[in-house]
C-alpha cells in the first residue's frame, strides 16, 4: 500500500529531559531508541506510549542504529558501543564494547545486519562482527573526526564523511581491502572560521539510495547558506542536486523511504524543518516546520511512519528533547 | 597671539617660581622649526644659510617660509594621517579601504590650501564614498571598519578629546563625569551605518532608518536610552516621517542605502563647531602638543574634571583665537611657533635649583622624532634625499619636454618626487611604529629599533658612500676640520664643538688608508645618527 | 652584567663536578645558570603566564559537574588530591593537583575577549592600566637588567585576535616584545659587511655624542634610548636563548612537539635565560561550537605539556621562584548551545596555578551544583591580580609614580587572597 509523502500527521511527542541528537526504530518497529546530550537513552514504546531510560552508557550518546533483526546499536562519547536485544519486552544490553579511546562520532550498519562501522574523534573508522562483537578492520580518514558512515548496498563499498577544515570530504572505501575507492571534496558544506582555523561545518550526515547510485550528504552551506543535502553520483562522485531548505543553519540527516523519495531533517536555532523531496526536482514536495531544531530522523521498516528528534529550549540554548512521531496517509 | 602666550606661560612659571631657559640658539632653533613645520631636518645648505643670515628678523620669516613650503602640507598629511587612523588597517583588507595615497593626498590638498579645521571634520564625517573630491575622507570611517562603537569612541578621543571608551560597560567609578550616556549620545548618531562594498568605485557608507540605542550598565543593571546627543548637548530627535518615505534608497536592493534623515550627517554638522563641547578645546590642545611636545591638557584625549588642563586661562585663550579666526590651523601654529615659550633651549638654566616639572613650559621637552620624522631625516642627513631628487631631475631634463598643463600643485609634485623614497624606506617604519589602533604616546624607545639600525639589512644601504651622497662628500675634503662641519651640519644642524671637531680629527688622523679614513667616516656619520642628539626633536 | 653572571655560572657548574654529567643529560646547555648556586644573590621571582585565549571552559578542566545538565559528555577522574576530582581531560594534570592551587569561584562577570583579556592582565576594568607582564617587569626590574623583562609568545596570524594589552602607562620599555611562532627578534646579527671594529667606533661616537649631549638636559630620554642599544648588545650577544635547536631532544620530546610544546620550552627556556616575564598563549579554546570535540583536542595538548613544564621547571629548581598561572580571558557558559558550543561567561570560572608564593594542593572556593553560580568564596580579577603580585614577593599595595602621575599597582577595591599564598 503505497502512501502519499505529503501527506503527514503527528500521532505523538514524547518529552525528553536531555536535547535528542539521534535516534532509530529497532529491526521489527516496536522500539524507538534515542539518544542526545545524556546518558540516558531514551525508549519509546511506540504501541503502548510507554517510556523508559535505558542506562548503561557512561557518556552522552552520539548515535543509534537498528543492526541486523534484533539489535539497536548506542555509541557514546567515551568510545563505548552497546548492542541491545530488542526481541523482549524492552531492550536489554546484550553486549558492551570499547571501541574507541575516544568519542564515536558516527556509527552505521551493514544492509545484511552482520557488520557494523564506527568512526571516532580522531579519524579512525573500525568496522566490526556484529554478531560477537569483534573488529575486523580499520580505515583512517587524516586527523579528522568522521562525522557520518553508511554502507553501501552492495555490501562491499562503506562511505564516510569528515570535516576537513574549508573542504570536508566523502570517501567510498573497499573496506575490505582498506582501499579509498573515491574522494570527494564536498568545500559547500563547509562552515571555516579564519580566526581560529575551525572548521564547524562538515557533512553531518550521510545515507544512500537504495539503489546505491546516490549518496546524500547532510550540512550547512557554508553556515551562512540555507541547511542543505546534497546529492552525489556514488560511482563517480559528480554532484548531482542541491536540496535546499528554507532555513539556515543545518540539515542534520536524511533517509529514503522505500517508495524512493527523501526525507530530510534540519535545525536552525529555535526551529527545524522537516522536508519531503522526489529527489528528481530541487523543489520539496512538502515541508513542515517543527518548533524545535530537527537533530535526526528515522522512517519505520514499514513506511508507514517516521519519527524525529527535537531539541528543545530557550534561544541558542537547547535544554531538554522531544521525540515526535509521524504518520503517512495512503 | 604669541605675545599673549609668553605671558600666561611666564605667569604660571612665576606662580610655581621657575625660570625658564633661555631662548635657543639659531642652530637648534632652525633644526626644531624644519621638524616640527615640515617633518624633515634642514640640508645642510639650509642650516647654513640660515645661520650665516645676519637679518633680525630671520626665524619668522624661517617660520613663514616653512609653512608656505609644500612641505608643511606633506607632514601635516602625515601627522594627522597618524592622528586621525593611529595606523589601523581595515580588517576586510583593501577592497574596503581606500588607498593611503588618496588618503595622504586629500590631507595634504586639505593643508596646503589651509582648509579650517571645523571643515575638515566635517568632511571625515559627512563623507560617504560617492563623492571623487572627498574619497580619501571616508578613510576614517573605513580604518575602523564601519564600526559603530570604535567610531563613537574615536570621534569623542579626536574631535572632542574626551574617552568615552570606559562607559561603554559602565559609569567609570573614578572619572564620574565621563557618564555612559555620552558614550551612548554619539554612538546612536553612527549606530545605523554600515559599509557597503559592492561598488566599482570602493567602498561606500550605506545607512539605515530605524535604531533605538539601549545600554545597560554592567554594574547597575541600569539601562538607559538615548537619541543621538553631543556631550553636554540636547538629544537630537529625528524628525516624525511619513511612513514609506524613510528612505530615499531602501536597503536591501543593489544600491547602499539613503534615509531621508540621516543621523551621520547631523553629527557631521553638529560636531565641528564653536559650541560643541571639546571640539575648539581638542584641536587647540593638539596643535599646542604638536609644537610643545605635550598639551595643555594631557593626555591629548583625556580631558575631565580629574586631569584639568595645566594653564587653563591660556587654554581658553588659544580656543578662542581659534574659533576667531575660522579654525585657521597654519595661523594657530605661526602664533605659537613665533613665541619664546616655544623657542626656549632644551637645556636648563645653569642656575635652576632642580629640573622644572613637566607641564610649565620652561624648558623645552626632549621629544622623539615620529617615525616619519626620522624616516625623512634619515635621508636628508646622509643626502639620500638630494642625490633622489638630482637623478629624477638628470631624467626629467633628458625627457621630452611635457606638453605645459594646468600646473599641479607644488605639495603633488613634491609628494610625487618623494614615492620611490618612501618605498625604499618602508621598513623603518615598519620598525618604528607603535601598534595599530594606538595613539602615539610620548618618546619610548625599543630595544628591536636599536637592533633596527645597528643590524637592517634595510637600513645599511643609507650609509653607502655612493657619489652625491654626504659621505662621498665627506670622502672629498681631506681636512678633518671642514670635514667635521659638513658632518655637524648635514646631520646635527649645527657646526661641531672644539671637543668634537677634535674628535672627528683624531679618528681621521688615525686612518692610514683612504678605505680606512672611507670606514671612520662612515663610523662617525653612523654613530651621530645613531645618537640621542638625532632621535630626539630639542 | 652579563660577563659577571657567566663567570659566577662557570665557577658553579665547577664546584658541581659531579652533577654535571646530569646536568648535560637533561638539557643543559651552555646557557645553563645554576640558579641554586648562585646563593649570592636572592633569586629573581619569574613569572609565567599560560594564557588560553579564547577563554576555556571550566566544566572540562578544573570544575567538572558529570551527569547534571550543564555537565557536558565526560566524566570526572580523581585526583592526586582526595575527594577532588577534575575533567578526564586533564589525566595528566590529575596526578600532579596536589602541586597546583586552583581557584574554581572566579566571577569576572566579563564575557568578552578583549574587556576579559585585560581585566585578567591587569586586575581592573579601566582602561589604561599595565599589563601583569609589564608589571612584573617593572617590578622585579634590576638596575643592571639588559634583557627585555616580558616576552609574549604566540602563534601568527589572525588567530591572534584577543591579544590585547600593554605597558600603559609604564611605557614601551615594559611592553612584551613578541615572539612569534618562536622566531626570535629581528636583526640580532651583525652584518658580515659590517667589521666588528667598525661596529665598536660607532658605539663609541655615539657614547660619546650622548655624553656631551645630556649636559644640562633632562637624560631620562637620552639614558632610555642608549639603553635600547645596551639591550640591543645583550640580546645580541646572547641570542642562543632563542634557540631551541639548543634543548635536548628528550625536552622536545616531553613539551611536545606541537606549537604549544614548543612555545613552552622556549618560555622555559627564556625564563632560565633570567627574563622576568613570559606569556604564552595557547589559542582555540572559543569553542561556541563543538566545544567537546575542541576541549578535548585542546586539553589532550595542554595537559600534557603543562605538566612536563611544571616537571621541568621543578627538576631545575626554577618552581621554587617562578609563579605560573594557567587562564583564560573568562569561562564558559554552562548552557551548551545549539551547536554543541559554549559561550562567553564570566560569572563562574576558573583559574589554576602553581609554584612560587602559591600554597599547593588547595582547591579554592566552589561553584553550585550547575556551574551556573559560584557559592563560595567569590573571587574577582583583581583579587588574583593581586595575589599572584604577592606571590612573587611584590607588595601589591605598592604605587605607581612616574612623570608625576600616581597609581596603585593593583587596583585598591581588591585585595589579595590569603588563603592561597604560601
Amino acid at each position: 500500500m503505497n502512501i502519499d509523502p505529503a501527506k503527514t500527521k503527528q500521532l505523538a511527542e514524547y518529552k525528553h529531559e536531555a536535547p535528542l541528537l539521534c535516534c532509530t526504530f529497532d529491526p521489527s518497529g516496536r522500539f524507538v531508541l534515542a539518544g542526545g546530550r545524556d546518558r540516558s537513552l531514551a525508549c519509546l514504546d511506540v504501541a503502548t506510549s510507554a517510556q523508559a531510560d535505558l542506562e548503561g552508557h557512561e557518556s552522552w550518546v552520539g548515535n543509534v542504529v537498528r543492526s541486523g533483526a534484533e539489535l539497536v546499536l548506542t555509541a557514546d562519547f567515551a568510545g563505548t558501543v552497546i548492542a541491545w536485544d530488542c526481541t523482549g519486552d524492552s531492550p536489554q544490553q546484550r553486549r558492551k564494547i570499547a571501541a574507541h579511546a575516544c568519542g564515536i562520532y558516527s556509527l552505521a550498519a551493514s544492509h545484511d545486519g552482520t557488520l557494523f562501522a564506527t568512526g571516532d574523534r580522531d579519524g579512525a573508522i573500525r568496522i566490526w562482527r556484529a554478531g560477537d562483537g569483534q573488529q575486523l578492520y580499520e580505515l583512517h580518514v587524516q586527523d579528522q573526526p568522521v562525522y557520518a558512515l553508511a554502507f553501501h548496498p552492495d555490501g562491499q563499498r562503506l562511505i564516510s564523511a569528515d570535516r576537513q577544515p574549508k573542504k570536508p570530504r566523502l570517501k567510498a572505501w573497499d573496506f575490505a581491502k582498506a582501499k579509498e575507492l573515491l574522494n570527494i571534496d564536498v568545500p559547500q558544506l563547509s562552515a571555516y572560521r579564519r580566526y581560529e582555523d575551525i572548521e564547524w561545518g562538515g557533512i553531518r550526515g550521510v545515507t544512500l539510495s537504495a539503489d546505491g547510485k546516490t549518496i546524500v550528504a547532510c550540512g550547512s552551506n557554508e553556515y551562512s547558506g540555507p541547511a542543505c543535502a546534497l546529492l552525489f553520483d556514488a560511482d563517480t562522485g559528480e554532484l548531482k542536486r542541491k536540496l535546499d531548505s528554507t532555513l539556515k543553519g543545518f540539515c542534520y540527516g536524511a533517509r529514503y523511504h522505500p517508495q524512493g523519495f527523501l526525507l530530510t531533517a534540519s535545525g536552525d536555532i529555535g526551529k527545524g524543518e522537516l522536508s519531503l523531496w522526489d529527489v528528481q526536482s530541487d523543489k520539496p514536495l512538502a515541508a513542515l516546520a517543527t518548533p524545535g531544531p530537527s537533530t535526526s530522523l528515522d522512517i519505520h521498516p514499514d513506511g508507514r511512519r517516521f519519527v524525529v528528534t527535537q531539541t528543545r529550549g530557550k534561544g541558542s540554548y537547547p535544554d531538554s528533547g522531544t521525540l515526535t512521531v509521524f504518520e503517512w496517509e495512503a | 597671539m604669541h605675545k599673549q602666550i609668553d605671558a600666561l606661560v611666564a605667569k604660571r612659571q612665576a606662580e610655581l617660581k621657575i625660570t625658564p631657559a633661555a631662548v635657543n640658539s639659531d642652530a637648534k632653533f632652525v633644526r626644531r622649526a624644519y621638524l616640527d613645520l615640515t617633518g624633515v631636518i634642514p640640508t645642510v645648505t639650509q642650516a647654513r644659510a640660515f645661520l650665516e643670515d645676519a637679518a633680525a628678523d630671520k626665524r619668522q620669516k624661517l617660520i613663514d617660509d616653512l609653512l608656505d613650503s609644500p612641505d608643511y602640507a606633506l607632514h601635516m598629511a602625515r601627522v594627522f594621517d597618524v592622528m586621525l587612523t593611529e595606523r589601523r588597517i581595515a580588517a576586510g583588507g583593501a577592497s574596503r579601504d581606500v588607498p593611503q595615497a588618496t588618503w595622504r593626498a586629500y590631507l595634504a590638498e586639505s593643508f596646503a590650501e589651509n582648509k579650517p579645521w571645523d571643515m575638515i571634520v566635517h568632511e571625515l564625517l559627512a563623507s560617504d564614498g560617492t563623492e571623487e573630491k572627498l574619497a580619501g575622507a571616508l578613510k576614517f570611517y573605513l580604518v575602523r571598519d564601519v564600526a559603530p562603537h570604535q567610531l563613537a569612541r574615536d570621534v569623542g578621543r579626536l574631535f572632542l578629546g574626551v574617552d568615552l571608551q570606559c562607559a561603554q560597560c559602565h559609569n567609570d567609578p573614578r572619572i564620574d563625569e565621563y557618564l555612559q550616556a555620552d558614550y551612548f549620545g554619539i554612538y546612536a548618531f553612527l549606530e545605523r551605518i554600515k559599509l557597503h562594498p559592492v561598488t566599482p568605485r570602493g567602498a561606500q557608507l550605506a545607512e539605515t532608518a530605524e535604531s533605538k540605542t539601549t545600554f545597560v550598565s554592567v554594574f547597575t543593571a541600569e539601562s538607559g536610552e538615548t537619541a543621538p546627543r553631543l556631550p553636554g548637548g540636547p538629544m537630537l530627535a529625528d524628525p516624525e516621517l511619513e511612513k514609506g518615505k524613510e528612505y530615499i534608497v531602501k536597503p536591501g536592493s543593489k544600491e547602499r542605502s539613503v534615509p531621508a534623515y540621516s543621523r551621520r550627517l547631523k553629527l557631521a554638522e553638529q560636531l565641528p563647531r564653536a559650541q560643541t563641547q571639546g571640539f575648539s578645546r581638542n584641536i587647540a590642545n593638539r596643535l599646542w602638543a604638536l609644537l610643545l611636545g605635550k598639551g595643555l591638557v594631557h593626555p591629548l584625549d583625556l580631558h575631565h574634571a580629574n586631569n584639568p588642563p595645566s594653564h587653563p586661562e591660556l587654554l581658553a585663550a588659544l580656543q578662542h583665537w581659534l574659533v576667531e579666526h575660522n579654525y585657521d590651523i597654519k595661523g594657530f601654529l605661526r602664533e605659537v611657533a613665533l613665541s619664546d615659550t616655544y623657542q626656549r633651549s632644551s637645556a636648563a638654566p645653569t642656575n635652576a635649583p632642580q629640573e622644572p616639572p613637566d607641564g610649565a613650559f620652561a624648558v623645552a621637552p626632549l621629544r622623539g622624532l615620529s617615525p616619519e620624522q626620522l624616516r625623512w631625516s634619515l635621508l636628508q642627513a646622509t643626502g639620500r634625499t638630494e642625490l633622489h631628487y638630482t637623478r629624477l631631475e638628470a631624467q626629467a631634463s633628458k625627457a621630452e619636454p611635457m606638453p605645459a598643463a594646468a600646473p599641479e600643485p607644488a605639495w603633488k609634485v613634491k609628494a610625487a618626487r618623494n614615492e620611490a623614497l618612501e618605498r625604499q624606506t618602508a621598513s623603518l617604519i615598519a620598525a618604528f611604529a607603535g601598534l595599530p589602533g594606538q595613539a602615539e604616546a610620548g618618546f619610548q624607545p625599543v630595544v628591536d629599533q636599536a637592533l633596527y639600525l645597528r643590524n637592517s639589512s634595510k637600513f645599511l644601504p643609507l650609509l653607502q658612500a655612493d657619489p652625491g651622497t654626504l659621505l662621498a662628500r665627506l670622502n672629498s675634503l681631506t681636512d678633518a676640520g671642514p670635514a667635521a662641519e659638513e658632518l655637524y651640519l648635514s646631520v646635527l644642524s649645527r657646526k661641531p664643538t672644539a671637543d668634537e671637531a677634535a674628535e672627528v680629527g683624531r679618528l681621521l688622523k688615525a686612518a692610514k688608508t683612504s678605505a680606512e679614513r672611507g670606514e671612520a667616516l662612515q663610523a662617525l656619520l653612523w654613530g651621530l645618527l645613531l645618537s640621542a642628539e638625532f632621535r630626539l626633536n630639542h | 652584567m652579563p660577563a659577571r653572571k657567566s663567570i659566577a655560572a662557570a665557577a658553579a657548574i665547577s664546584r658541581r663536578t659531579c652533577l654535571q654529567g646530569a646536568a648535560a643529560a637533561l638539557g643543559y646547555g651552555a646557557l645553563a645558570y645554576p640558579l641554586r648556586a648562585e646563593a649570592a644573590r636572592p633569586l629573581r621571582k619569574q613569572l609565567l603566564l599560560l594564557f588560553l585565549s579564547g577563554g576555556a571552559s571550566q566544566f572540562e578542566t578544573w570544575d567538572p559537574k558529570p551527569g547534571v545538565k550543564t555537565g557536558g559528555p565526560f566524566r570526572s577522574i580523581s585526583t592526586s588530591l582526595p575527594d577532588v576530582q577534575i575533567s578526564e581531560l586533564l589525566p595528566h594534570a590529575s596526578k600532579i593537583l596536589h602541586r597546583l592551587t586552583v581557584v574554581r569561584s572566579v566571577n569576572s562577570n566579563i564575557p568578552d575577549h578583549f574587556q576579559g583579556h585585560y581585566a585578567l592582565q591587569s586586575g581592573r576594568i579601566v582602561p589604561g592600566y599595565p599589563v601583569l607582564g609589564s608589571a612584573v617587569a617593572k617590578l622585579l626590574e634590576h638596575a643592571d637588567d639588559v634583557l627585555p623583562g616580558y616576552l609574549t609568545i604566540r602563534r601568527d596570524g589572525p588567530k591572534a585576535y584577543t591579544d590585547v594589552g600593554d605597558a600603559g602607562f609604564l611605557g614601551a620599555k615594559y611592553e612584551g616584545v613578541r615572539i612569534v611562532n618562536n622566531q626570535p627578534p629581528e636583526n640580532l646579527i651583525r652584518p658580515a659587511a659590517v667589521s666588528s671594529a667598525l661596529a665598536d667606533a660607532v658605539d663609541r661616537i655615539r657614547k660619546s655624542a650622548d655624553e656631551r649631549f645630556r649636559q644640562g638636559r633632562d637624560d631620562r630620554p637620552i639614558r632610555a634610548y642608549g639603553a635600547t642599544f645596551d639591550q640591543a648588545a645583550a640580546l645580541m650577544q646572547r641570542r642562543e636563548i632563542f634557540d631551541l635547536s639548543k634543548e635536548s631532544a628528550s625536552d622536545h620530546e616531553q613539551y611536545g612537539k606541537h606549537e604549544f610544546g614548543q612555545h613552552c620550552l622556549l618560555a622555559r627556556r627564556l625564563l632560565q635565560a633570567g627574563v622576568t616575564c613570559v606569556k604564552v598563549t595557547h589559542f582555540d579554546w572559543d569553542a561556541h561550537q563543538s566545544n567537546f570535540y575542541w576541549h578535548q583536542v585542546r586539553c589532550a595538548e595542554f595537559d600534557r605539556t603543562l605538566v612536563a613544564l611544571l616537571d621541568d621547571l621543578e627538576r631545575r629548581g626554577m618552581l621554587e621562584h617562578t609563579l605560573v598561572v594557567i587562564s583564560g580571558e573568562m569561562g564558559r557558559t554552562p548552557q551548551i548551545n545549539n551547536l554543541g558550543g559554549r559561550d562567553h561567561w564570566g560569572r563562574a570560572w576558573s583559574v589554576a596555578m602553581a609554584g612560587c608564593g602559591v600554597k599547593p594542593g588547595v582547591v579554592y572556593g566552589a561553584t553550585n551544583e550547575l556551574g551556573t553560580e559560584v557559592k563560595d568564596k567569590p573571587v574577582k580579577l583583581g583579587d588574583l591580580f593581586h595575589t599572584y603580585l604577592r606571590a612573587i614577593g611584590i607588595d601589591s599595595s605598592a604605587k605607581y609614580e612616574i612623570d608625576g602621575q600616581v597609581n596603585p599597582v593593583a587596583d585598591p577595591a581588591a585585595k589579595p587572597i590569603a588563603d592561597l599564598l604560601a
